[in-house]
């Protein structure tokens, strides 16, 4: 019996050892340490696993969240990242730069599309025209990321105030946003202000997730029968039934076509407290950075080199997010790492 | 005063590594926010519904686990039959599977088209994104609490008390009322606080199932990655008091109710 225990022991510690050199980052020759915005996490993870195979011992660790949230807890945590890819470009250049990071490239594109599942109330019915009038049946539910967490969130909110003005119908935003929730707006001369409360409190009619991203499974579950999530998240899950419609281009944020009629609408993240922060309506474009106290500097530039290289553009393609090439750094960018070149122009 | 030996004192400092590992943070916490963020929390109508809707969800789930929990220990603790070991470990499951695959688990049964949630749904009660869904949650993770205190309570009632009293002319229900569950009470009780505080605690499962209305550990989690440290911590300390004030009610329930041993 004894015997059997010290035997079993020491097999336990020899899984033990053995799974630690394998595993264990720390033991790999460099680590990068990415902040993604979640709607990335399909091109990030296929993006890592190739750098990962191109450099042996070299861990990639990405977390995944809202990129209001990841931004907050990188200047606020004082948190050692290497890499910052936010689903919203604005923020970096607002809350990062020059401080913590010298330079943002704008480096893909997405949209706004509303996805659902064969479970969901009345979705043979709905379409790029009606979807506002669907959404406001009875018991239809629909999920939005928390517009103080995630880009997807705040930009869903203002795609709904938009669609007031697109389909000349006043009632849509107070009928689906501020009737169900604690969110409000305020007219200023011609610019309208949505205004996001830390406590959402939305009635059973919305469903509220962190990031894009934890919406799916509330979807795919059926606890909810909408939810407003970029074009790239509902195709990913294209063979698992979930099915999405196209908004109208002037909607869907994807397109600098519409950026003038865009201008009046922001969004006051926070409202009524001290951290309140004004973001204004801009189409869906991507942000990427390294951080200037980067532990590992060389090895985000290589990783942010693949991402940006012919490679890098293919993965993103094949994770449905529309690449922008070359990409495009935001104005008073500097220190931009020189491999980057072929890859960049300047404003 | 006995000699100490050098056994003795060597385990002494080698068992207080544990206790340091765990006083350490929880005392530094306490600590870590001032008085005015604290009870400038407490003024907070969000910080209170949450801690409430926290408290009373874990308090619904309690008395649940406890309708449904007492006569399962009752007959776990009195009976012998097969199956019995399966049934236990049913129980005990909860405590070793994370609590994030509770709530998914949870999810896919308790959503609006789920084989529990559609039939309930028609009787009016929704599990998702609503307080049902909170209670679920807590009740799915703690109530092994109260079925295990509670049968270790009846296994430390004499059963020849039951059978005295059933041979003076007492009904078995009117004996289990009279003489089991006087005597199992305080283990009972002991089992319900521990469950309400598990069930305060919870949040893996919740976040799953309902993240609004904002229970308080996902209003402390959504505060800490929004804002960070310096607003999260109030919120921590307010709600590690409630949780250890129930506990301190537990040590002096085990400590000063000992009306009946077995031995």
């Amino acid at each position: 019996m004894d015997k059997k225990i010290i035997i079993l022991a020491i097999a336990i510690t020899g899984i033990g050892v053995y799974g630690y050199n394998v595993y264990n980052a720390d033991s790999a020759k460099g680590t990068v340490v990415i902040y993604a915005a979640s709607s990335l996490a399909g091109q990030m993870n296929a993006t890592a696993a190739q750098f990962e195979k191109e450099h042996p011992n070299v861990k990639v660790q990405i977390k995944y969240g809202g990129s209001s949230d990841l931004i907050n807890q990188i200047t606020s945590l004082n948190q050692s990242v290497d890499i910052m890819a936010s689903a919203d470009y604005g923020l970096i250049d607002k809350n990062l730069k020059p401080n913590d990071t010298s330079f943002n490239l704008k480096n893909g594109r997405n949209e706004m599309v509303i996805a659902y599942t064969d479970k969901s109330k009345n979705s043979s019915q709905i379409n790029s025209t009606n979807w506002y009038q669907i959404f406001s049946q009875n018991n239809v539910t629909y999920g939005i990321a928390d517009p103080n967490s995630a880009p997807a969130g705040y930009r869903s909110l203002m795609m709904i105030q938009l669609a007031n003005t697109f389909y000349n119908n006043s009632t849509i935003f107070n009928n689906l946003i501020t009737k169900n929730s604690a969110v409000t707006e305020t007219q200023n001369g011609t610019n309208q202000i949505i205004n996001s409360p830390t406590n959402f409190n939305p009635t059973s009619k919305i469903v509220i997730r962190p990031a894009v991203g934890d919406l799916m499974p509330v979807l795919e579950s059926g606890t909810v029968d909408y939810v407003l999530v970029y074009k790239s998240d509902a195709e990913q899950l294209n063979s698992s039934g979930v099915k999405f419609i196209t908004l109208p281009p002037e909607l869907a944020l994807s397109n600098t076509t519409y950026e003038s009629t865009y201008n009046h609408i922001s969004i006051n993240q926070f409202s009524g407290t001290n951290k309140t922060k004004n973001v204004p309506l801009s189409p869906i474009v991507y942000g990427i950075t390294i951080m200037n106290n980067a532990p590992d500097k060389q090895l985000a530039t290589d990783f942010l080199q693949l991402l940006l290289s012919p490679q890098g553009v293919q993965i993103s393609q094949n994770n449905f997010i529309e690449p922008m090439t070359p990409a495009e750094a935001t104005p008073n960018s500097t220190n931009i790492p020189s491999v980057l070149n072929p890859y960049v122009v300047m404003p | 005063m006995r000699k100490l030996d050098y056994t003795t004192i060597f385990f002494a400092l080698m068992g207080s590594f544990l206790v340091l590992f765990i006083l350490i943070p929880i005392v530094n916490l306490m600590f870590s926010s001032d008085l005015n963020s604290i009870i400038a929390n407490l003024q907070d109508s969000q910080v209170i519904s949450s801690i409430f809707i926290s408290v009373y969800s874990a308090l619904a789930a309690t008395l649940i686990a406890v309708l449904f929990g007492v006569p399962l220990a009752y007959i776990l603790a009195r009976h012998d039959f097969f199956g019995k070991g399966f049934v236990e470990s049913i129980i005990d499951i909860p405590i070793v599977i994370p609590h994030t695959v509770s709530g998914i688990a949870l999810l896919l049964v308790f959503t609006s088209g789920g084989i529990l949630g559609a039939p309930l749904g028609k009787l009016g009660l929704v599990f998702t994104n609503a307080i049902p869904g909170i209670i679920i949650a807590m009740l799915f993770v703690s109530s092994s609490f109260v079925v295990n205190s509670a049968r270790e309570g009846f296994e430390s009632v004499d059963p020849r008390l039951e059978k005295v009293a059933r041979t003076l002319g007492s009904g078995t229900m009117r004996t289990f009322f009279v003489i089991s569950l006087p005597l199992a009470l305080r283990s009972i009780v002991v089992g319900s606080i521990l469950c309400w505080a598990r069930a305060i605690s919870e949040f893996g499962a919740i976040i799953i199932l309902s993240f609004y209305p904002l229970a308080a550990s996902t209003l402390i989690y959504t505060r800490f990655v929004q804002f960070g440290l310096s607003d999260s911590t109030p919120i921590a300390i307010i709600l590690i008091s409630i949780c250890l004030t129930l506990f301190v009610i537990v040590r002096i329930i085990i400590k000063g109710w000992r009306s009946y041993d077995k031995n």
